[in-house]
């Protein structure tokens, strides 16, 4: 330890010389020119030379060159081109403040030849707000369902919103809001995105080898920046739908800017849609049917407090509300019971205070604190329809509570100032806790459990230039607990390299620890959709995983963008609630320990015009599991895995009023584990059962999934302000795409004549209005 | 032209991605499976096994609809015990009870004792099945106090004591009323309690709950079976949903069912109410 802490001063010292370096160069801000947004990854750089960068999270970039007159180009999509004429002196650092206009024509940015200095990434994608909306919906603009248009982003099933990134379980995506991370943002049925789209100003998701400041999750990051505000005046939008209404509002605000934005939805009425999830010989007119709303609040401020120091509070906070909830009303309704009855309501909240500052024109320094809460109840009452003993009590009354917190402060610090490098580093502080009781028939009296745990972690990174063409990053970091025996290293190595001015080959890999970790109880049918954090502990090491990514990119003006990756993963760690039962002693004998891999290849086209966007994705992908539980010692098919996929996603302008955007999808089916056949057996003290005849876990797949979703916007004025009328078709063929398939004995003896699956939404068309001022 | 292929090139390559994936029916799959059904008594003789064949979900329906439970009985099977690895002792299938095996009548009959291991093989229909299991310790139940009579208000629950050289042991509960009982006399109501090796962890205590016990003043019989991993594994794990299935955990090789054996001990008490 005592070699850690001298190693980290000498460190400091090294740096505080590198700090006090005296050099040329060229440093300021990229903004919009009508509300001073930030621009975000914008490409800067210095006509005629390979001399250039992209702009950081917050809009700076840092340009270090020989002293000279030069002219300096600045560009970004969507935006008109600007160039500027510059002086660089010797020994001085030139500022400036740049605005771009935007403009209703979609230009492609112009970029730098060579490599930028910004460190490049190896699989990630960068979205701006407009590129969320590319993509039709139901209900309104989603996040998650843009991003499993994606290559190598899947889904569950339409009802759930939880995505798995390259294989990765969901638990192993880490969600920053403005570098503050969420416990797991979720909302129900798929229907409305995670997050409300209008406070979105940019998205980067890394689907693996993440840069090492991203801390706690082993696979893959999603980084959402909200917008600072309008620094010149008040505007917002107004946002009415068939199933909930949004607003957003921004203004400038003493030093800075604030912005709120607000969602609540009436979902009530999806009642009528759920009516129309089953036959209708299959509903028992009687039973609860669910009703669910949520709403969510995000907050933010950015204030400059002085020319060098800059203060960011934010916050969010999301809550939703399911009653009446009957998991057996998918079933036969001659077993299905007008009693049971569950609610469940769940919430995430967080907030965060960052101050940036810049020491010098080279470095910069943020300080930033965060606190994220997550936590869920879960009660209710069902009837044991399925329980393969006969006489078993008939109600089974429950509940359930899980609280998950996590706060800590981040020290962040980049510095620019040596050639060819771009060093940063980060110290972590955090704490994370958790609660869970459980009451209930298979649950032994008032299990309650807590915990914490606090983690100390370095990490450091250099994007070092090779050369005009070649990038390589190396990073590492430590991580220490009070309840880890031993210090935890990770570590990140990628490179790229620029073969021609169009074709670019890129690699990867890095191994990572998570420190949280989400569990979904098993077998117990009705706590299935209740997901339960733990933080790792002595008892529960950190799941640990290894990427190795490689591939290739290519652009051309004409032919248009194509990217190609192959990757592979595993991981070690991973937990499964046993299923059956959960039992007293908490961990031991309530959880199996197991690994996981997985492997693709992802190819990604995309065609960007003045008047229309196109992009098709392809991904193949296996995932596999295994655990340390009867039945599943050996690799199977993890549930979500679906082998191929294939996206394609067109937005094309039809009249400077009417806009259509389309995607569909095709994958193969999930996996699934089929009854094929059965037997009595009687057991001691004659209790008669059926025992089925099972295939290996995960054996079969369920048809193919294939959907259309059409959207057409028009633009317009209405009250002299901007604004859009949408009309959304969700599965425009009706295509009742298959969740799986019923293994009641009784249904399965009807599959002889019809097969009886359990099927998703069917068409769904919705519209929507959004006012602008 | 160009154009023209690109697209041709795309909507082929969907079409053959569409019907790339491939969709098959498990139930066409069906193959039949041997069922073993078999159980030892910890200090009793040996009774029989029972050998089965899995069926197709369209016969299941008609035997469960009749509510039969012992269908697609196999005879002609190969079927012997092995104790320790030691004894073997060879069943032959019962002339009157087909697919049914016991031991040959020439053979000394079978007392299991605890401790000893069981191995079961069995050849029949061109396929090998075989299982073990390791007979549990005997149990004994605490005396309860004054002449079995149980004392409740209408939310207590009935703890019993359980005495066994083993802490941790597995069981089963069974409670049943008494069958002459009131207007249900041909009824015997009974109520089960799935096995929660968590309930002895600390003490080796059979906790209740109250609503087995529907009526005061009557008799009730409480059977505990102490399980051996087999059937405690099977017990717990019969409890899943069938929308998606887990695996019922049988610990049969080549085959299905289960091979298991316990340790039993029973008790009448009078359940009666505080005050009376």
């Amino acid at each position: 330890m005592n070699r850690i802490v001298k190693r980290f001063f000498i460190f400091l010292i090294i740096s505080k010389t590198c700090l006090s370096a005296s050099v040329s160069g060229l440093n300021g801000i990229v903004l919009d020119s009508t509300s001073y947004e930030p621009l975000i990854y914008a490409n800067v750089f210095i006509e005629g030379t390979t001399v250039g960068t992209i702009t950081d999270k917050n809009g700076y970039f840092y340009i270090q060159a020989k002293p000279g007159k030069y002219r300096l180009i600045v560009s970004y999509i969507g935006y008109e081109k600007n160039s500027t004429s510059v002086e660089i002196k010797p020994n001085k650092t030139t500022k400036m403040e740049i605005k771009l206009k935007p403009t209703s024509v979609v230009l492609e940015a112009v970029e730098v030849k060579g490599l930028s200095k910004t460190p490049t990434l190896s699989s990630a994608i960068f979205l701006q707000h407009r590129d969320i909306s590319v993509v039709p919906v139901a209900g309104d603009k989603d996040l998650a369902r843009m991003l499993t248009t994606l290559p190598g982003i899947t889904f569950n099933n339409e009802t759930s919103a939880k995505i798995y990134i390259r294989g990765g379980d969901p638990d192993q995506t880490l969600y920053v809001i403005d570098g503050a991370p969420v416990v797991f943002p979720s909302h129900l049925f798929g229907i409305y995105s995670m997050f409300n789209t209008d406070a979105i100003k940019n998205v980067q998701v890394i689907k693996s080898n993440p840069p090492l400041e991203y801390f706690g999750k082993a696979g893959s990051v999603v980084d959402i920046i909200n917008n600072e505000g309008n620094r010149d005046k008040l505007t917002g939008n107004v946002k009415l739908g068939l199933l909930n209404t949004s607003s957003n509002i921004e203004f400038p605000f003493a030093l800075g800017t604030m912005g709120f934005s607000f969602r609540r939805t009436y979902f009530e009425l999806i009642k009528w849609t759920l009516l129309s999830l089953t036959d209708d010989k299959d509903i028992n007119p009687n039973s609860g049917l669910p009703e669910y709303y949520f709403h969510d609040f995000h907050f933010k401020t950015v204030q400059q407090l002085n020319e060098k120091i800059k203060l960011t509070i934010n916050g969010y906070k999301s809550r939703d509300y399911l009653n009446n909830f009957n998991p057996d009303l998918r079933f036969d309704s001659a077993i299905d019971s007008a009693e049971d009855k569950n609610s469940s309501n769940w919430q995430n909240e967080m907030y965060s205070i960052k101050l940036e500052t810049f020491i010098n024109p080279q470095t910069q320094i943020s300080f930033q604190y965060y606190n994220t809460k997550y936590n869920v109840v879960y009660s209710g009452t069902n009837t044991l329809l399925y329980n393969r003993i006969p006489g078993i009590p008939d109600n089974d009354t429950y509940d359930y509570f899980n609280q998950f917190n996590d706060q800590g402060l981040y020290v962040r610090a980049n510095y620019r100032g040596l050639a060819n490098h771009f060093l940063k580093t980060g110290l972590y502080i955090t704490n994370s806790s958790y609660r869970l009781t459980m009451n209930g028939q298979f649950i032994p009296d008032s299990l309650t459990h807590t915990g914490d745990n606090t983690y100390i972690s370095l990490n450091a990174q250099d994007s070092w230039h090779l050369s005009v063409l070649t990038e390589l990053q190396i990073g590492s970091r430590i991580t220490f607990s009070k309840s880890l025996n031993k210090p935890i290293f990770d570590m990140r190595v990628v490179f790229k390299h620029f073969l021609t001015e169009r074709f670019t080959i890129k690699g990867g890999l890095g191994k990572y620890s998570q420190y949280q970790n989400m569990v979904t109880p098993q077998g117990l049918f009705y706590l299935e959709s209740v997901d339960l954090w733990i933080p790792a502990t002595e008892e529960n090491p950190p799941v640990e995983s290894r990427h190795l990514v490689f591939g290739f990119d290519y652009k051309s003006k004409t032919w248009g963008k194509l990217d190609v990756e192959g990757y592979t993963s595993a991981t070690t760690g991973n937990l499964l609630l046993n299923p059956y039962e959960i039992k007293s002693s908490f961990f031991s004998e309530n959880f199996s320990v197991g690994s996981g891999y997985s492997y693709g290849i992802e190819f990604l086209y995309e065609k960007n015009l003045s008047d229309h966007y196109f992009r098709i994705g392809y991904n193949y992908s296996k995932s596999f599991r295994k655990y340390n539980f009867p039945g599943r010692e050996k690799y199977y098919r993890a549930t979500f895995n679906r082998a191929h996929n294939i996206n394609l996603v067109a937005n094309v302008k039809l009249s400077d009023k009417w806009v259509l955007n389309t995607s569909w999808f095709l994958s193969s089916g999930q996996p699934y584990t089929a009854a094929t056949g059965a037997a009595g057996i009687t057991l001691p003290l004659n209790i008669d059962v059926t025992l089925y005849q099972l295939s290996g876990i995960n054996e079969f797949e369920l048809p193919p999934y294939h959907r259309l979703d059409i959207g057409l916007v028009k633009n317009f004025k209405m009250l002299k302000r901007k604004a859009q009328f949408e009309i959304n078709v969700f599965n425009v063929y009706n295509h009742r795409n298959t969740i799986g398939m019923e293994q009641n004995i009784y249904l399965m003896a009807k599959r002889k004549t019809e097969p009886i699956y359990f099927k998703m939404m069917p068409i769904l068309p919705s519209i929507g209005l959004n006012v602008e001022f | 032209m160009k154009l023209k292929k690109r697209y041709t090139l795309i909507c082929f390559s969907l079409f053959f991605l569409y019907y790339g994936c491939d969709y098959i029916d498990p139930i066409d799959t069906f193959e039949p499976k041997l069922v073993i059904q078999g159980y030892l008594y910890e200090s009793k003789t040996f009774s029989n096994v029972v050998l089965k064949q899995t069926v197709s979900d369209e016969d299941l329906l008609k035997h469960i609809y009749y509510q039969e439970n012992d269908f697609k009985l196999i005879s002609d099977a190969e079927i012997s015990l092995s104790v320790d690895d030691s004894i073997f002792i060879f069943l032959t299938e019962s002339p009157d009870k087909p697919g049914r095996y016991v031991v040959k009548p020439d053979s000394n009959s079978f007392i299991a004792k605890s401790g000893q291991k069981v191995t079961l093989d069995c050849i029949a229909e061109d396929q090998y099945l075989s299982a073990e299991t390791i007979i549990p310790d005997s149990i004994f139940l605490d005396m309860l106090y004054p002449a079995n009579d149980i004392y409740i208000d209408s939310t207590d629950s009935v703890v019993i004591r359980i005495n066994s050289r083993d802490d941790n042991i597995s069981y089963f509960v069974k409670v049943e009323e008494n069958e002459e009982f009131g207007s249900d006399v041909d009824f015997i109501y009974h109520n089960y309690l799935p096995s929660k090796r968590y309930f002895l962890t600390t003490n080796n205590t059979v906790i209740i709950p109250n609503n087995f016990f529907r009526y005061f003043d009557i008799e009730y019989k409480i059977i505990i079976l102490n399980l051996d991993q087999n059937l405690f594994d099977f017990y717990r794990s019969l409890t899943s949903p069938p929308f998606n299935p887990e695996p019922v955990i049988m610990h049969v090789m080549g085959g299905l069912g289960i091979f298991g054996s316990a340790s039993q001990a029973e008790v009448i008490v009078e359940v009666k109410k505080i005050g009376d």
